[in-house]
This record gives structure tokens, C-alpha cells and sequence, in this order.
């Protein structure tokens, strides 16, 4: 036996967990320091793990309890499975109570958003009834005593009526209301685009008011053609005044 | 095999009866391992609840086709060395455990008036890498396979030989700077 060989003879034995024949080995190991080294290290740990393994306390242990009990917690038992522990609370109703917990913040929220939404617009006309009411120089006068198209209006049930009637009151509140606002919106709309190299159409902001132009200015060509409509639908004949 | 799947299934329909049934059936395999490789009581029963906890929560992961003990054992083994990595991290535990070895073996010497190897054996095991430490125990206490080990550690056959070798030379090493011979 060289020492390749028994070498390869200790893995065998460690690998199919058997016992080497001690004689052939100690006969070579006699003869080799290398090899002897390795054969008293066998030795060793074959008494050792042994022992190590008599040594071994029976195991008593019961940990189903334990377990159960952190199962639950996790959420992992049933319901309907029997319970053995009085008084714990049952997974359904923790994950129902965990998902409500995680529902009332957006409820909260969603009504907060809603109940703001409802003050900014009902609380809108008075903003705007409260913004300063200097004379313009530029304004559309609208009468009540609008004349209403002469149209033909067929018969119709009284339920009706009434409908098409609010309908078209709304409708001379809302142009009413409408030129209304655009002759108000005049005010903050001084002619400095030009000066400022700005888009005449569309750059209508009140912070670019000068610090001494307190005087309303007179509004350019083109600021109001989106309003045109209206006071073309307002004042269909009457006359601007300046 | 059959009563395995079976038990697993009920287990997945978080019926409590099936893993109390469960745990009582594989307790003492995790419970034997945990504090083979912990060397505490206390410790290996803290992780033996959480092999199981982890276990049930990843039942529905097992493959069927396949035995459940070495999966069972790769999530103890697996539990096991984040424990012993979390020991480690905590100043001093290892000298306090080193301690606690050398006063149970003293007091077993002076009982006998020798060497109680069994305690050298988890003295020296206390000394060796993790990695070591597993394949040790895996293939000597559990006697798992090489292949088997190499499943549960998720590496390569040879890997486990190399690592198993070595955990036999410094044992070795180790009893033999203890004065334990062998008996020839």
C-alpha cells in the first residue's frame, strides 16, 4: 500500500461509514510520519465522535405549543381550526382589523379633500365680489331686460315649460355673470406686455403691475377676443362704451 | 411519504390539529440539530420554533416529489448558522460560551477524574467556521449524505468533503492540544 492508497482508503471508509481494516493501515502508517499523522487523527475522532454521540442527551422537548402559539401570531393558523388557547384572537379578525386600520386614513383623507373642495367653490363668488371694483375704462353694461329670441316654442307638457324656462333663465345668469367677470378681470390686466417683451395674447398675470400704475390701463387689442362671444351674446345691440 | 403530504396539506389550510401533529413529528429531529449546532438549550429552542414558523409559512413551497426531511433540515441548518452569525456579532459570546464550556468540563473532570470527550468534542466544535461546524454535524450526528448536505448548504458535493475534512483535522488538532488521546 503507498500512501495514495491510503489515503483513499480513510475517504472510502469516511464516506460509506465504515470501519478500516486497522491492520493494513497501522502496517503502513508504521512505516510513514505522513501517514501515521493522519492515522492517529482517524483514530482519534473515531473515538471522539463516538463518545460525542453516547454523550447525546435524550432529546425531551416539547415545543408544539410554542409553536402554535407563534404560528398564530404569524397569522398561519385557521380560524376554524381548533383552539387550544382561550382568548387569542383569531387571524381573520386581526387581518380584518389590520385592514381596517390601513382603510380609515384614506376615508379621513378623502373626505378632508372633499369637504375643501366645498369651501374653495362656495365660498368662490365671494371672492370674487370682494376683489376692489374700480371704475373701468372698458366695460360691457348688461340690462336684466334682455330680449329673449322669438322663438316658436311648441306645446308641451307644463313640466316641460317649467325646465326649458329655468333653463334659459340659467342661461341669462350664466352670460350675465360671464361679462360680468370679464369686465372685472380688466383690472388686473395692465398694458405692460409690450414693455416687457411678453406674448400679448395670453400673459395677463396682476403680479406684473407696475409699482406707480395705479390707474387702470386700457386694455390692448386681443386680450379680450376670448370674450368676444360673450358680448357679442350679451349686448347684441348695444354699443361698447369706453 | 404519503402521511407527509397528506399532513402538509392540512397543515396549509392552517388547520392547528395537523401542525401541532406536524411539529410533534419532526421536534426532536430540528430540536437534536439546533442544539447540536447551538450548544444552548435556550437558543435552540428559540430557533426550533422559528425552523417551524418559517416552515409553515413556506409549505406551499415544497416540491411534493421530493422527501421533506432535508428540506426541513435545510431551513434548521439554515436558522442555525444566522443564529450562531447573530452570537457571533455580540461582544463577547463567544468567550462567555468558551467559559461556560471549560466550567462544565472541569466539573465533569472532577467528577471522573478524566477527560469527558463529549464535552471536548462541543468545545471544539464551538471553535469551527459555521460552514464547518454544519457539515460536521450534518454528516456525523444526522449522517446525511454528502449530496444531501450539499442541498441543504446550497453548494457542491466537493465543497462539502473539503469542508468536512477540515472540520475533522482541527477537531483533531484541537483534542490532541487537550491532552485526549486515543486508546490504541
Amino acid at each position: 500500500m503507498n500512501c495514495n492508497e491510503f489515503q483513499s482508503v480513510l475517504d472510502c471508509c469516511l464516506e460509506e461509514r465504515r470501519s478500516p481494516d486497522h491492520s493494513v493501515l497501522s502496517e503502513h502508517a508504521a512505516a510513514c510520519a505522513d501517514c501515521q499523522s493522519l492515522w492517529d487523527d482517524w483514530l482519534l475522532l473515531e473515538r471522539a465522535i463516538g463518545e460525542w454521540n453516547d454523550s447525546r442527551e435524550p432529546v425531551d422537548v416539547d415545543l408544539t405549543d410554542r409553536v402554535i402559539a407563534a404560528a398564530r401570531r404569524e397569522g398561519l393558523v385557521s380560524s376554524k381550526s381548533v383552539s387550544s388557547v382561550a382568548g387569542t384572537r383569531s387571524i381573520p379578525s386581526k387581518r380584518g382589523a389590520s385592514h381596517q386600520r390601513s382603510v380609515w386614513p384614506l376615508v379621513v383623507t378623502v373626505a378632508l379633500v372633499l369637504l375643501a373642495v366645498l369651501i374653495v367653490f362656495r365660498d368662490r363668488p365671494e371672492q370674487v365680489a370682494d376683489v376692489p371694483r374700480d371704475p373701468p375704462t372698458r366695460f360691457v353694461v348688461i340690462t336684466d331686460d334682455v330680449p329673449i329670441p322669438n322663438v316658436a316654442i311648441p306645446e308641451v307638457q307644463p313640466d316641460l315649460e317649467h325646465l326649458i324656462a329655468d333653463a334659459r333663465s340659467a342661461w341669462e345668469s350664466l352670460r350675465h355673470r360671464a361679462a360680468e367677470q370679464a369686465s372685472d378681470l380688466r383690472v388686473f390686466v395692465p398694458d405692460i406686455r409690450s414693455d416687457m417683451g411678453l406674448d400679448t395674447e395670453y400673459e395677463t398675470s396682476p403680479k406684473e403691475t407696475p409699482a406707480d400704475s395705479d390707474d387702470p390701463m386700457p386694455l390692448p387689442d386681443g386680450v379680450n377676443r376670448a370674450f368676444d362671444f360673450l358680448f357679442e351674446a350679451a349686448e347684441p345691440d348695444e354699443p361698447q362704451t369706453t | 411519504m404519503a402521511d407527509d403530504v397528506e399532513l402538509v396539506q392540512q397543515c396549509l389550510t392552517g388547520d392547528e390539529l395537523a401542525m401541532r401533529a406536524f411539529t410533534e413529528r419532526y421536534q426532536n429531529l430540528v430540536f437534536s440539530l439546533c442544539l447540536r449546532m447551538l450548544g444552548h438549550r435556550e437558543d435552540a429552542e428559540d430557533v426550533s420554533q422559528e425552523v417551524f414558523v418559517r416552515l409553515f409559512r413556506n409549505l406551499s413551497k415544497w416540491d411534493q416529489e421530493r422527501p421533506l426531511r432535508p428540506w426541513l433540515m435545510t431551513i434548521a441548518a439554515n436558522r442555525c448558522r444566522t443564529a450562531l452569525e447573530r452570537r457571533s456579532k455580540l461582544p463577547g459570546q463567544n468567550e462567555v460560551a468558551l467559559e461556560l464550556a471549560g466550567e462544565r468540563r472541569e466539573h465533569s473532570q472532577h467528577r471522573a477524574q478524566e477527560v469527558d470527550i463529549g464535552d471536548e468534542m462541543e468545545l471544539a466544535l464551538a471553535q469551527l467556521r459555521d460552514e464547518y461546524r454544519t457539515c460536521f454535524v450534518l454528516y456525523h450526528q444526522e449522517e446525511l449524505s454528502y449530496q444531501e448536505i450539499g442541498e441543504i448548504l446550497s453548494c457542491p458535493q466537493g465543497t462539502v468533503k473539503t469542508w468536512l475534512h477540515r472540520a475533522r483535522l482541527q477537531l483533531a488538532e484541537w483534542l490532541r492540544g487537550r491532552g485526549v488521546v486515543h486508546c490504541s
